[in-house]
């Protein structure tokens, strides 16, 4: 049973979306730097 | 205040996280090509790719299969003004289209409610939990697995804003269900 109920806004829609586009930046910035070489 | 993560939702992100994971794959693939750096690209496609796979598994096993808006329909507004010509105007599309099913003051209690399965939306209920858009959205292109049709076809845009209008207003006891007072 769904106890929860929807409460949906612009506020909630960053939330869900800011994380993977969080998740984008850091690995974005991750994948530039620069490799050390073995 | 509680979320709640629907199969619509999490494709949706499933969807943003894939487009993530191929930026990822061509910029690999254009390092590799170019014989840079690759292997982070790849990895971090990687990575958003199983999170995507991830969330479609959850859209579909655990999530709720509930009815929902793409997420850009969160930040659209009405642009129809609270006047009281637009609330009268919303009001008479209102009984005349949607009260049959909705009920005369929106409570999912209309004459045609008993026929349907599931039945019509408590409109008292539901018109504050959801943004604007999102409702316009319902309204517009229907409810598939429901009694509610697309009215795109038979009511104009403003007259599709005007009833959200007149049920933010109704709801929130502005105005009367009717315009016999």
């Amino acid at each position: 049973m769904i106890l929860a109920h929807v409460i949906s806004g612009p506020i909630d829609a960053l939330i869900e979306f800011g994380l993977p586009v969080g998740l984008f930046i850091v690995l974005w910035w991750w994948s530039s730097r620069k490799e050390r070489r073995k | 205040m509680s979320l709640l993560i629907t199969r619509g939702l999490l494709e949706q992100i499933a969807f943003v996280l894939l487009g993530g994971a191929l930026v990822f794959a061509l910029t690999a693939t254009w390092s590799w090509r170019r014989q840079r750096a690759w292997r982070r690209p790849l990895v971090s496609a990687g990575i958003l790719a199983a999170i995507a796979v991830a969330s479609l598994g959850a859209a579909y096993t655990v999530a709720p299969n509930l009815p929902t808006a793409p997420i850009w329909t969160r930040f659209v507004a009405n642009p129809v003004a609270e006047t009281s010509e637009n609330v009268a105007a919303g009001r008479e599309i209102y009984q005349t289209k949607c009260s049959i099913c909705h009920g005369p003051r929106a409570r999912g209690d209309g004459p045609a409610a008993v026929t349907l399965n599931p039945r019509p939306f408590d409109l008292t209920v539901h018109v504050p939990l959801h943004p604007e858009g999102e409702i316009f959205y319902f309204v517009s292109e229907g409810i598939p697995g429901t009694g509610m049709p697309a009215w795109k076809e038979q009511l104009t845009e403003t007259q599709r804003w005007q009833v959200i209008r007149f049920l933010e207003a109704f709801v929130a006891g502005r105005v009367a269900a009717t315009s016999a007072r």
